[in-house]
């Protein structure tokens, strides 16, 4: 048996969560410091073993033949540490955020943490699992904390948008589980592995493949809020806590297309083969419609929010076409978007903190109040438009190059309708994205200064040092990034070709 | 399986096999966990100590229904609960509310028990015997199918089972019965007594075996019905222990579902869940109760933001209410989704897209009262509360820490389900020791 690394990396944050909550009381604003040595130790096991990939697994119910298992491998490596470096360094930036939510009442700090870290462990066991059961319940202890969160220490309607939060994800989730049953009794095994061996030799009638592949993608899209189920999005991701909307928009809902590629595109190829170009059509819209809605908010948070719709219309746009390509660069997507909003998050998180206001046109002429702040925005605004050396550059050419390697595969030609979204995509995302995000830094710190602006200035070195982490991560990876493509490609490769 | 005495198709005869011991399980579990709750739930009461005998009498009788093996027996102790819980429910019988509650409850029940009579003295003349094994045996004949008396018999026993397990519409007694008891013994009454009539159900569903069809079919009419009128009007209560009683009934429309699809799936499944339910809803009563304790209220509305004073007790509702609302990681999830996996096996999705919608009703109020009780800032009118009593948190403890464990290990116990769901279809085997000897 292998060493037991991940099952730490998973059940530490768990298993501490009541020692958080409890020490809480004593430490108060200081315990955020122990919440952040926890996730800096999970964030150190999982990228330890990063390189080659580990798997492991623990019997749990042997009569049901269900086992719970953790495997990191070139798919889940990019999420799993994704989540895991976020969660860790907004650890620290949620103490001064917190103390200027909350004041000096002890008591909220350690539920807070308690919560956070029940959250990250839900995340993180979500993409380690490799058992469907598994993979549901810590899909589940996602929600549940991210509720509590936003409902208690929110803003605006917090109870309302929460309440909306949970159900309309718990519905999605519930749906998933149907397939996940549906899927358990077409193939005996609940082993995602197994599922997709049996699901392979077996074949089933292709009426039932869809009617199970739509059931369990239906499940992960109201989590990833595609156009049409992104109802609940932009007032849970505005409304929430603002570290908790830097891990909700870049770390949770890309999960989602984690179980997109990882389940549904592995167990059910065919049903993406058929249905590729409506699919691909339904990600056009989403690019469109969330970046149109970015720009026409006012509200910061609520503007970023509808620009983790356009970029989960990205992902979706490079799931949809079905090649290595741009599956690989849908995956460079999550993780720039993933670096790249949780900056910005921050950003707007400092704007509360310091300028007092999120509303945009309260803002204008910041950057000489806070120029660090400012540089930061705009990398994080240019990683959202691709531009390059940023990792998102990569992950749009790569996404756009797939499509388009999508479009001349047909035997009889070029596929003309698939052409044309595909060009049409291509040019109004990068066009739009660029647009709502450029405007978007010129109102808040260019122009002339507000009156919120003349009090502010740069804020707690607490609240800047995690931005400059993620922004100098987000450059490197851009500079470099074939550490990633070598460590995903294969795995997308295997996916691929299999089918 | 235990047998006493060993050949007894004449005497009066208990047969405890899985099934039972599936039963007596969470019975002796939150009768324990609700004695300790009681010492200081009812220090203020005068009358203790016909209060605890009335207790172990209610424990007893449970027990006894869940092990008879004929009818005289069975109906005995049925007797035995029925009328030590009518006293129990009246009990603080200064004030109105419960004695209008205990004689609601006490009219139904005893026609239910009236009618239940009636059945077993039908069956006695089609069958020539009370014990189970005899029946099981002569009612075997395929003739008797059509037979109008024992059709007739079986609704009987259906009203008589029904009116205890709170089966729509014969729920009517138990939103008034279950809040007006002191919270300890709504516990009870909630978290187990209503299983006895499931238990009824169950053991009589198999045993009359040629009425296979008819009893399943009815069974899950009722069962939809159940869960419906239980999950919407709980949406609409503002009495705590109101709202956990109409969540009793969804939650025996989701278990009398799983009996009606009469596989060793489904029936492990329900059987699980009756175990579950025992756990979580006890818990609940149990927290409901100690906020009325500290507060003299059970609305909700007075009692919001409790839970952030009363900690302790806030976060066991808390884990309560999840573990009811199917949040995985906690044991309602497990027996929930054993439940679908038993039904979907059947190919009975239509039926299994009515109980998820029913699972997701039911989370909104679940949830509403976690938020009401749990997050919102307290009333200002709310009055200084303490933190509840030791012995009241320790009944509490036990039964939240089963929730948890339950759901995050719960192997040992889908085993013995399973072994339970086998026993109760196994006819063969339950007949032969009778007749054996």
């Amino acid at each position: 048996m292998s060493l037991p690394i991940l099952i730490q990396s998973v059940l530490i944050p768990i298993l501490s969560a009541p020692l958080v909550y409890m020490l809480g009381r004593k430490l108060s604003y200081n315990v955020g410091w122990l919440a952040f040595a926890i996730l800096s130790y999970s964030t150190a096991l999982i990228l330890a073993v990063s390189g080659a990939g580990y798997i492991e697994s623990y019997p749990w119910i042997p009569g049901m033949g269900w086992s719970i298992g953790f495997k990191l491998d070139g798919l889940s490596i990019p999420f799993a540490s994704n989540v895991a470096i976020l969660s860790t360094v907004i650890a620290i930036y949620s103490m001064p955020y917190m103390k200027h939510r909350v004041g000096d009442e002890p008591e909220d700090y350690g539920s807070y943490y308690a919560l956070y870290l029940l959250y990250v462990a839900g995340m993180l066991g979500t993409v380690l699992a490799t058992d469907l059961i598994e993979f549901y319940i810590f899909y589940e202890l996602m929600l549940i904390p991210s509720y509590i969160l936003i409902a208690r220490w929110g803003y605006g309607e917090r109870e309302r948008i929460a309440f909306m939060y949970f159900l309309w994800t718990h519905v999605g989730a519930l749906i998933l589980l149907a397939s996940i049953t549906l899927v358990y009794w077409i193939t005996g095994t609940t082993s995602i592995e197994g599922v997709k061996a049996m699901l392979r030799s077996v074949g089933i009638p292709f009426t039932l493949e869809v009617g199970v592949a739509v059931a369990m993608i239906i499940g992960f899209l109201v989590k990833i809020a595609v156009l049409g189920l992104h109802i609940w999005l932009p007032h849970a991701h505005a409304e929430a806590p603002t570290p908790i909307s830097a891990l909700l928009s870049p770390a949770m809902i890309g999960i989602g297309w984690y179980g997109v590629i990882r389940m549904a595109l592995g167990f059910f190829p065919r049903f993406f083969q058929v249905y590729s170009l409506p699919l691909a059509v339904w990600a056009f819209l989403t690019i469109i419609y969330g970046g149109l809605m970015a720009l026409s908010q006012d509200d910061m948070k609520r503007l970023l929010a509808y620009s983790s719709i356009s970029q989960m219309g990205y992902m979706f746009f490079g799931v949809a076409n079905l090649s290595i390509v741009s599956i690989l660069g849908s995956i460079l997507i999550y993780l720039s978007h993933g670096l790249c909003k949780a900056v910005l998050f921050m950003v707007s998180g400092i704007l509360i903190h310091e300028a007092g206001t999120r509303r945009i046109s309260e803002l204008g002429g910041l950057a000489s109040r806070m120029p660090i702040t400012t540089i930061v925005a705009i990398i994080g605004f240019l990683g959202l438009a691709g531009v390059p050396p940023l990792l998102g550059f990569w992950g749009e050419l790569y996404i756009f190059l797939g499509s388009i390697y999508t479009v001349l595969k047909p035997i009889g030609g070029l596929d003309t309708i698939r052409f044309i979204v595909s060009i049409l995509t291509v040019t109004s995302a990068v066009t739009l994205t660029a647009g709502y995000g450029l405007w978007t830094v010129k109102r808040v710190f260019f122009e002339e200064i507000s009156k919120a602006a003349e009090e502010s200035h740069e804020p707690p070195s607490l609240m800047l040092a995690p931005l400059l982490v993620l922004a100098v991560l987000a450059i490197i990876l851009g500079i470099y990034p074939t550490i990633l493509m070598n460590i995903v490609s294969p795995v997308i490769e295997g996916l691929i070709l299999a089918s | 399986m235990l047998v006493y005495p060993a050949s007894s198709l004449l005497h009066s005869s208990f047969i405890v096999d899985m099934v039972s011991v599936f039963f007596i399980l969470p019975i002796l579990l939150v009768g324990l966990a609700s004695s300790i709750y009681s010492t200081s739930y009812m220090s203020r009461d005068t009358g203790l100590n016909s209060y605890y005998t009335l207790l172990s009498a209610m424990i007893l009788g449970m027990i006894g229904v869940v092990s008879a093996g004929d009818f005289f027996t069975f109906f005995l102790f049925w007797e035995i609960m029925s009328i030590s819980s009518y006293a129990l429910v009246a009990f603080r019988k200064d004030r109105w509310e419960p004695v209008e509650a205990g004689f609601k409850y006490l009219v139904m029940s005893s026609a239910g028990s009236a009618l239940m009579l009636s059945g077993i003295a039908i069956i006695y003349g089609i069958a020539g015997t009370l014990n189970f094994a005899g029946i099981a045996l002569a009612t075997r004949t395929p003739t008797l199918v059509s037979d109008p008396w024992l059709i007739l018999a079986i609704s009987f026993l259906i009203v008589g089972f029904g009116i205890k397990a709170a089966i729509a519409p014969m729920h009517t007694w138990l939103p008034d019965a279950h809040p007006a008891a002191p919270s300890p013994i709504s516990s009870l009454l909630s978290g187990v007594m209503i299983k006895t009539g499931v238990y009824g159900l169950l053991r009589f569903y198999i045993l009359f075996q040629p009425l296979y069809a008819y009893w399943g079919m009815t069974l899950s009419i009722l069962a939809f019905f159940t869960m419906f009128i239980g999950n919407l009007t709980a949406m609409l209560q503002t009495d705590v222990k109101r709202l956990l009683a109409y969540s009793s009934i969804a939650q025996i429309g989701y278990v009398t579902f799983a009996l009606s699809i009469g596989t060793v799936q489904s029936i492990s499944a329900g059987l699980l869940h009756v175990f579950n339910h025992a756990m979580m809803k006890g818990l609940l009563f149990m927290a409901a109760g100690a906020l009325y304790h500290a507060t003299g209220s059970r609305d909700i509305s007075i009692l919001e933001g409790i839970g952030r004073r009363m900690k302790l007790t806030g976060v066991l509702f808390s884990i309560g209410l999840l573990a009811i609302a199917g949040i995985p990681g906690l044991n309602g999830f497990i027996s929930e989704l054993l439940i679908i996996f038993a039904s979907i096996r059947c190919e009975l999705y239509l039926q299994t897209a009515i109980l998820i919608t029913n699972f997701l009703i039911s989370v909104a109020y679940y949830l509403r009262l976690l938020q009401r009780i749990m997050l919102r800032e307290p009333r200002s009118d709310l009055p200084e509360v303490e933190e509840a009593p030791a012995s009241m948190i320790a009944g509490m403890v036990i039964l939240a820490t089963l929730c948890v464990a339950i759901g995050v290990y719960p192997g040992l116990l889908i085993s013995m389900a399973e072994l339970a769901g086998r026993a109760a279809l196994d006819i063969g085997s339950y007949v032969a020791p009778i007749l054996g000897g």
